[in-house]
């Protein structure tokens, strides 16, 4: 069984913030919900001074604390898939934000109001897709939570079509924010398979996970250039 | 018998990470510094004791017998989740909510949103490292993290 990782090396990232332009078009963003953001800042004492650029997407982890509190309180809207993909449920969120409070990456993103691009002016052709049109994942709901799914819409694809072993190479079948990295610092892939580019650069660069003390063992990896991880 | 229950909420909280001294202000640290010396007798007993009282605590509130709310709900001071900590454990807002935003290296997709107002009231930001001591596999709140493999 295939489980899906994403590495991200900061040591590459310049911080142009395509991932999360693209990531925001891709998965129908709307303002103060975004699913991928950069967290930008300095280290080391002058002269020798670095600026880290670090995105952040949802973390799919393998033993979710957001999944655990949902299930906690008998809501069960979240779940993780055979390929260790995450996904919130926007017909059973309740909006309570447990998932919130309890992910330790702060990625669950609380919805409050389904608000337009563009305030008091026509919605964009790009808004105007009717929901049915859309993946069940982009059919957002005020008042419920919603994060990255690792483009499950277009994983699925190559599930379906049987090309599990395109994704990460193309782009219909892997997640948007990982193509359109022009210093290729980002790479999705199976981490099942030893063979696969992705496992092949956590062993070679000893990409890490973040804030390991909570167990929850995310499927991110980072090859990291400090910071308080 | 409900002071030294009390008494014995208070230092589970201290020693379990989900209150500290510095965040709350309360009277919980030792007189002296205990530097480097082992627990005594009495506080090996009083800290089973507390572990007993929150486990009690944490079972009555999965069974719903304590009078802690049905509303899931963060926004509010009087949903579960705010009753629970705030009331049932009487955990002080400091004790959680310690600080005005994150720093600056601290990797947290949310962290913009710090400081946060609601309804004219600064929400200072929260550590979720605050979490672990309670709401690991095997401690005596509902497990969030560190789950052992089965």
């Amino acid at each position: 069984m295939a489980k899906f990782v994403r590495v991200i090396d900061t040591q590459r990232c310049f911080g142009c913030r395509s991932c999360v332009a693209a990531c925001a078009v891709e998965n129908h963003f709307t303002p103060d919900s975004p699913w991928n953001t950069m967290v930008e800042y300095e280290a080391g004492t002058y002269p020798n001074v670095a600026r880290n650029f670090v995105t952040m997407n949802c973390m799919h982890c393998e033993h979710p604390s957001c999944k655990a509190a949902c299930d906690a309180i008998g809501v069960h809207a979240i779940s993780k898939n055979e390929f260790g993909v995450v996904l919130i449920d926007y017909d059973k969120c309740i909006g309570c934000q447990y998932c919130s409070t309890t992910c330790p990456y702060g990625v669950p993103q609380y919805n409050a109001e389904i608000k337009q691009l563009y305030p008091g002016q026509e919605k964009t052709p790009y808004e105007a897709i009717p929901a049915a049109e859309r993946s069940p994942l982009h059919r957002k709901k005020a008042k419920t939570v919603e994060k990255c799914t690792f483009c499950w819409h277009k994983l699925e694809k190559a599930v379906v079509a049987g090309k599990m072993d395109q994704i990460g190479k193309v782009p219909e079948y892997t997640p948007t924010c990982d193509l359109v990295c022009p210093v290729q610092a980002r790479i999705f892939g199976d981490i099942d398979d030893p063979t696969s580019p992705v496992s092949a650069y956590i062993a070679k660069k000893h990409a890490t996970q973040l804030k390991k003390e909570f167990g929850t063992q995310p499927q991110v990896y980072y090859v990291l250039n400090g910071g308080d991880y | 018998m409900k002071k030294l229950a009390l008494i014995g909420l208070l230092a589970a909280l201290a020693a379990t990470g989900c209150a500290s001294d510095k965040a709350t202000g309360t009277a919980t640290a030792p007189a002296k510094p205990a530097a480097a010396s082992e627990p005594s007798k009495a506080s090996l007993v009083a800290g089973s004791a507390t572990s007993a009282v929150l486990s009690g605590l944490a079972a009555s509130v999965r069974k719903g017998t304590a009078l802690v709310g049905g509303e899931y709900s963060l926004d509010s001071e009087e949903g579960r989740f705010h009753r629970i900590h705030a009331k049932a454990l009487g955990m002080k807002c400091t004790a959680c909510h310690a600080n005005d935003s994150y720093p600056e290296n601290f990797l947290y997709l949310r962290k913009a949103e710090f400081p946060m107002y609601v309804d004219g009231e600064k929400v200072k930001a929260v550590n979720r490292a605050m979490c672990i001591g309670c709401h690991s596999d095997g401690s005596v709140a509902t497990p969030f993290y560190n789950f052992t493999k089965k």
